[in-house]
């Protein structure tokens, strides 16, 4: 069974890094991993090795998901994620506030795509409550980057219709030039997703899908996974979205309704 | 978070200097109790513009700026929530737009203007109401626009007493001197005892001299009361330096022109550009030391270290002097964020940048000091109105104050050097230096047929020789090697960040594919425009000086 969903609402904006263990390049700093606004302004460590880095929140709240986005991992690389209840996540002198080791994760189970960004999602079981978090890097030939980093609650999604909308938004220039001759300049391409989730209950259709569309918008990304279950769909079908337009969910007989979803990838 | 805009106006009802805050978008209580009410719609920076004429000097201008408020009444024909302020004292006062974080004592001033009375456009016609108080900004330069000297004659000397002129010099303003200047003319205030006035403040006299003859200094007198009481010894002047101001008193009524050579300034160190208009700003503009950028002088001192002078007796300007400095400079100075004026000399760009733009891609890494291409334009710098790059520079210096013919030497022109014949019949002595590789007048050769020459007016004096004046010379070929070489010029779009506050003079590098510019050249920022409305923050750069 496929675990499709998306990753919201989003804490990342409001998290405090602070690095642990190995240094980061003044020029990226570790703070650019609250920004997912701007993917392209990475984090960048200051050179090779292992590195390991925290994210403080305001306050706990309910987490279910965490992704790593566009991270240079290598097929042998690994994270591991730690949750502390309190502010002070140090897996040693404060290991009793530990709500959720995920222990070490491959950053590349299904393989190395280097066609896509490379990211890499992570669902808790369940919702913890937690207000900080140790992530644990393996060591990296050259440096470690990164362009954003998602935390957030999980809106999982069932029953999504297989036969969906999944491309590229080919946003190629073509100019005509004398002679009949066109002349092409290679743009942006991003994926774009549509689809429509068949049999949702009205309750989650006037709450979280409301919710999730007011969050949203139009202008503020957010992690789409098509299946976490099935890690060779990562590389394409993990990615960083806003929502393209909000289709109205439709509730069409009680108890039942609709959800469709229209993304396109955030590359900026 | 939000941005809030700050007007200093005067509350005609109790004659108090207040404040008016406005906050773009929905009203914002701030978490230390100042309320900013709705009613922002846009600011428009009155952004301040570095150029280079296209006769060689460097000018300063500035685009106009706009606060537009919002004044929507609650239906048709009744008074805007905001028509007070059209009674409301703002020109000539300051506005201010800041962001602010959380707390109103945490704001960051994003930028300045200074005000005018507003206008407000209204839309009469009954069936709709749009209603806004529109604010011309103008740049914070604007109050150079008052008189240099406020200070002026009386015109009421009477039987050779006093100082203040005939009844032809009332309401004429005071001379003005900075630096060091040859052949000034002087103000004759007391005709019956020969004195003239050289400057409005203490300053020392070099030379006195009669249809180009120079007389032997006298005595300097203790007080004005003693020069105007004592006639100097035949053939001789004495002088007067005091807070009345600097005079100097003839031995004689003299047959030919009188002209002197004064200074002003304790030692030379203190009569370069940046010095003289450091005092020019806090003696004539209102200014105090604290709102002079002291590293800005240093600086500028280190790159023009020599000697210069300005007089002015004629009804002028504050912005005529600064402007007659900055351009002798070929400088120009901004008011920083910190509320305080910095003077810079225009030259490359090098050193550090403040910001970095590039063309985003799917695979760029922006540092933090990068930001995204939004637009860019190639356009022409001003000193090459039509493309074409100058082929030379002159460098106007030794400024005559007094131009004299030959009639107005003292016993006819055979008893009189040629030198000095030649120095004081002409306004200006020039340095040149040309782009030979631009065209070649000694030979008519060269790309360019139809290159201009380009002319900068200085207030430079001579060197060591006291003659010739190598430094004119040296800026000269400055000039020439910065403004033949054509360096691209791009007015450049992009969204910034709180944090990009950017200023003329401001280094930036600027990475594209086309037009040269894959290299990520420096350049140096000549106008710096700032939007801010219901879409956000937008900036236009001009740069300019590609290296």
């Amino acid at each position: 069974m496929i675990k499709s969903g998306v990753g919201t609402p989003s804490y990342a904006t409001l998290a405090t890094w602070a690095q642990v263990t190995g240094a980061w390049d003044s020029d990226y700093p570790i703070t650019n991993l609250a920004n997912l606004r701007s993917i392209r302004s990475v984090a960048k460590a200051s050179g090779s090795g292992v590195r390991a880095f925290t994210f403080i929140l305001p306050a706990a709240v309910s987490l279910q998901f965490l992704a790593m986005l566009d991270h240079n991992g290598a097929a042998a690389s690994t994270v591991r994620y730690r949750l502390f209840s309190d502010n002070n996540p140090d897996p040693v002198g404060n290991a009793g506030a530990i709500v959720h080791d995920s222990g070490t994760l491959s950053l590349l189970p299904g393989g190395a795509n280097a066609d896509w960004p490379q990211n890499h999602p992570y669902v808790l079981s369940a919702a913890v409550t937690a207000r900080s978090c140790r992530i644990d890097l393996s060591s990296h030939a050259t440096a470690w980057q990164i362009g954003a980093f998602e935390i957030a609650a999980w809106w999982e999604w069932t029953d999504v219709e297989t036969p969906r909308e999944f491309g590229l938004n080919n946003n190629d220039v073509v100019a005509a030039m004398p002679n009949g001759i066109t002349h092409e300049m290679s743009q942006w391409a991003p994926r774009v997703i549509k689809g429509t989730r068949g049999v949702v209950t009205q309750t989650e259709i006037h709450t979280t899908a409301l919710d999730f569309q007011l969050a949203t918008g139009l202008r503020n990304p957010f992690v789409w996974v098509w299946d976490f279950n099935d890690s060779t769909t990562w590389p394409r079908e993990v990615v960083l979205v806003h929502n393209a337009s909000l289709p109205s969910p439709r509730a069409v007989e009680y108890p039942g309704g609709r959800v469709a979803f229209d993304f396109e990838e955030w590359l900026r | 978070m939000a941005w809030v805009v700050e007007l200093n106006g005067v509350d005609p009802s109790d004659g108090l200097a207040k404040t008016k805050v406005f906050s773009l978008g929905a009203g914002y209580a701030f978490t230390d109790s100042t309320f900013a009410p709705t009613g922002l719609v846009s600011w428009r920076s009155p952004s301040q513009k570095v150029d280079v004429s296209k006769d060689g000097g460097v000018t300063l201008t500035a685009d106009a700026g706009q606060i537009v408020i919002s004044n929507l009444p609650a239906d048709i024909g009744s008074a805007g929530p905001w028509d007070v302020l059209r009674t409301w004292a703002w020109h000539g006062r300051r506005a201010n737009l800041y962001y602010t974080p959380d707390t109103w004592a945490n704001r960051t001033l994003i930028a300045t203007g200074t005000l005018q009375q507003p206008v407000a456009p209204l839309n009469a016609n009954g069936s709709s109401v749009t209603s806004t108080l529109q604010f011309p900004l103008r740049d914070p330069r604007s109050p150079l626009s008052a008189p240099l000297q406020p200070t002026k004659y009386l015109g009421n000397n009477a039987a050779g007493t006093g100082v203040e002129g005939d009844s032809d010099l009332k309401n004429k303003p005071k001379p003005v001197l900075y630096g060091v200047v040859s052949n000034i003319p002087g103000v004759l205030v007391c005709k019956e005892k020969n004195v003239w006035q050289l400057a409005d403040k203490s300053a020392g006299v070099l030379c006195a001299r009669e249809g180009g003859a120079a007389f032997t200094a006298g005595t300097a007198r203790g007080t004005l009361a003693s020069l105007l009481s004592t006639t100097p010894t035949a053939g001789t002047y004495d002088t007067y330096a005091g807070s009345e101001g600097t005079f100097v008193r003839l031995c004689g009524t003299p047959q030919y022109p009188v002209t002197f050579d004064a200074y002003e300034g304790a030692t030379s160190a203190d009569r370069t550009h940046a010095q003289i208009w450091k005092r020019i700003r806090t003696e004539r503009c209102d200014n105090v030391a604290g709102d002079i950028t002291a590293a800005s002088v240093t600086a500028t001192d280190a790159l023009a270290a020599n000697e210069v002078g300005f007089w002015k007796n004629d009804e002028t300007t504050r912005l005529d002097l600064i402007n007659e400095v900055l351009t002798s400079l070929s400088g120009y100075e901004v008011l920083g964020f910190d509320s305080k004026w910095s003077i810079a000399q225009l030259v490359a760009p090098s050193g550090t940048t403040v910001l970095d733009f590039l063309t985003l891609t799917p695979t760029s890494t922006l540092k933090t000091k990068s930001r995204p291409i939004a637009g860019l334009t190639m356009v022409r710098p001003g000193f090459a109105p039509e493309g074409c790059p100058p082929y030379r520079v002159n460098v106007n210096w030794g400024k005559n104050y007094t131009v004299m013919s030959r009639a107005d030497f003292v016993g006819g022109v055979a008893v009189q050097a040629p030198r000095l014949i030649d120095k004081f019949g002409l306004e200006w002595r020039t340095e040149k230096a040309d782009n030979t590789a631009i065209w070649n007048p000694a030979t008519s050769t060269g790309p360019y047929p139809q290159a201009p020459q380009l002319t900068v007016d200085t207030g430079y004096q001579p060197g060591a020789d006291n003659l010739t004046c190598p430094h004119a010379a040296t800026e000269a070929t400055r000039l020439i090697a910065l403004y033949s070489a054509m360096p691209g010029q791009f007015q450049l779009d992009f969204i910034p960040a709180v944090t990009d506050r950017i200023l003329p003079g401001d280094v930036v590098s600027v990475t594209y594919g086309q037009m040269g510019l894959s290299g990520g050249p420096l350049f140096r920022v000549l106008q710096a425009g700032w939007v801010l409305d219901e879409k956000g923050p937008q900036a236009t750069l001009v740069v300019g000086f590609q290296v």
